[in-house]
């Protein structure tokens, strides 16, 4: 059938990404792996539009802020907080996702499998302060801005730290990288990658001074704790996307496909033996 | 060529540039607080020639793959450009 | 043993030369890539910040200057020189790694890793005197930079503790011996070196 000559004939060589894409989706014996690899890029597009077009949250307001302050700016924000958090709040699942389908990564590699259930760990671990906290922070104080002033204070500064001073578990997240790449004889990731994660281990360690600074530099919106570190992160996390695609693509590239329509697919054929 | 010699040379004068550049910028022990614009300089130059020594003889940079040696050169030029324009310019000094 | 690792030696490039005054030849260029992507990238990262440092000195210029002088200038001093020996020291254990005196090597190695412990231990010192005296982290701008800026240094130090173990074990243990990763290793520590010269002169000595 022509359905399985084109599957077992593979994407077309040397095709544009909307050809390979068309391909995948029509053609791929495991399309599943794709679509989970998906959820990465649509999460941080999601995430993207939450903070920087819908509740403007980031980059994050001053701490030194009184009240009056911090009530005007989240005035300012009411209905972009509202919405952008909801629709944060519904796809927030998504990491767990792509998470999954890079620790099946990670156990492909020659360091013991455990690496990739603490990665599950420490990412899973990560999202609470890192992302539903920060959140929560602002909804509350968008939903009752007539609120107290000590608790409008506290709300703010919550969201702010949860956000920008619990990096620790990232910290120990790109370190398990670090390690299962360099310990990796497989050649799953390259290992300059795993160089390159220990740039993100530095931006977790630069962000702590957010817990004793409210002005200068060091500051969770300061020049070097925020803004020299999210140029930092945001180089890595870019290198992160493209190395990860590529070592995707390269197994996805060489699963065993099907010889003959009658013959099945073997059950977990993308699973590590 | 990395001879013992060789490196042994490098590190006497790394380390005799450091002893000069401490001189100058303590005003030999002193403590001095006053700014003082050729001082600086001369921190800054000594500092630039000893790091730029350390990369091509103790590094290797300059028999290192080409992109190596772009982007370390890159990194010194910006870099020292960098310190040198902003503690020049902006501390109106 | 001295023969294997010739083959890989020969089969990454370096060439089996005449060994008997120190002389060795460079490795080919392309054994140091991963580690040189890190490298680059620090320096950047900490350029960065050493920016930063210039910027806020340019705007509290009295207050940085008059901080500086409660440093201890002749301990940084003698920690340059110190890092600068072990610089020394860890590129004459890889020219003696080329060649294949992996004993002597080792002996170096442990050498860098002794002025690692020299250079920790001053800095620890140094941190505790100017905390007795009061000037702590949050005392003023400077003494954030002066402490941050250590502080990320002394953990890059302390990193360079396990890349120096690494570089032991590589040289010790011969069923593991691999130049690229005596070189990688050694590449970090120079790295490490070169940082601080940078960091003494700004914020030890710059006016």
């Amino acid at each position: 059938m022509s359905e399985d000559a084109a599957m077992i004939a593979g994407p077309p060589p040397g095709g544009t990404f909307p050809a390979r894409l068309a391909w995948r989706w029509r053609h791929h014996h495991q399309i599943e792996l794709w679509i989970v690899w998906w959820s990465m890029p649509v999460f941080y597009v999601i995430f993207s539009i939450t903070y920087f077009v819908l509740a403007r949250t980031m980059p994050p307001p001053p701490p030194h802020w009184n009240v009056a302050e911090i009530r005007e700016w989240i005035a300012l924000r009411h209905n972009g907080i509202d919405i952008g958090y909801i629709l944060f709040y519904l796809t927030i699942g998504l990491p767990g996702w792509h998470i999954g389908l890079i620790a099946t990564l990670l156990k492909r590699m020659s360091a013991s499998p455990a690496y990739a259930y603490a990665y599950i760990g420490t990412m899973a671990a990560g999202t609470v302060p890192g992302a539903l906290l920060n959140g929560f922070g602002y909804s509350l104080l968008a939903l009752r801005p007539e609120r107290d002033p000590a608790a409008l204070a506290f709300l703010y500064e919550f969201a702010n730290l949860t956000f920008v001073g619990t990096m620790g578990v990232f910290f120990v997240a790109s370190f398990i990288l670090v390690v299962a790449i360099l310990l990796d004889r497989n050649n799953i990731l390259p290992r300059w990658f795993g160089f390159a994660c220990i740039w993100n281990l530095t931006t977790e360690f630069t962000v702590a001074p957010a817990w004793i600074f409210r002005h200068g530099p060091m500051t969770w919106t300061g020049g070097i704790s925020f803004y020299w570190n999210m140029v930092v992160y945001g180089t890595w996390q870019i290198m992160y996307f493209v190395v990860f695609y590529k070592a995707i693509n390269k197994i996805a590239s060489n699963l065993p496909r099907p010889q003959a329509s009658a013959e099945s697919v073997p059950l977990n054929a993308f699973s590590p033996s | 060529m990395a001879t013992r010699t060789h490196l042994t040379i490098i590190l006497v004068l790394l380390v005799s540039v450091t002893v000069l550049s401490w001189y100058l910028g303590t005003g030999g022990g002193a403590h001095p607080t006053a700014p003082n614009l050729a001082i600086s300089a001369a921190v800054l130059f000594i500092a630039l020639f000893k790091v730029r020594l350390i990369m091509r003889e103790f590094m290797d940079v300059g028999t290192a793959p080409a992109w190596v040696r772009r982007t370390s050169s890159a990194w010194l030029v910006l870099f020292f450009a960098a310190l040198f324009v902003v503690h020049f310019t902006v501390t109106g000094n | 043993m001295t023969t294997a690792v010739t083959t890989a030696n020969e089969a990454s490039g370096v060439g089996t030369a005449n060994f008997n005054d120190g002389d060795s030849p460079p490795l080919r260029a392309v054994d140091h890539g991963a580690m040189w992507v890190y490298i680059v990238g620090d320096l950047f990262i900490f350029g960065g910040w050493f920016v930063f440092y210039l910027v806020y000195r340019a705007s509290e210029q009295t207050i940085f200057a008059e901080s500086q002088a409660h440093l201890n200038q002749t301990f940084g001093l003698f920690n340059t020189i110190v890092l600068l020996v072990s610089s020394w020291l860890v590129a004459m254990c890889v020219n003696a790694a080329r060649a294949s005196r992996y004993n002597e090597a080792a002996r170096y190695a442990w050498l860098t890793i002794l002025c690692g412990a020299v250079f920790a231990a001053t800095k620890l010192y140094e941190w505790r005197s100017r905390i007795a005296e009061g000037r702590s982290f949050t005392s003023n701008d400077f003494f954030m930079f002066y402490y941050f800026l250590t502080a990320i240094h002394l953990f890059h130090v302390l990193c360079g503790f396990i890349v120096l173990g690494v570089l032991l074990r590589n040289l010790q243990v011969s069923a593991l011996r691999a130049q690229v990763v005596i070189e990688n290793c050694a590449a970090y520590w120079h790295m490490v070196d070169l940082l601080w010269v940078v960091i003494f002169a700004l914020v030890y000595l710059l006016r």
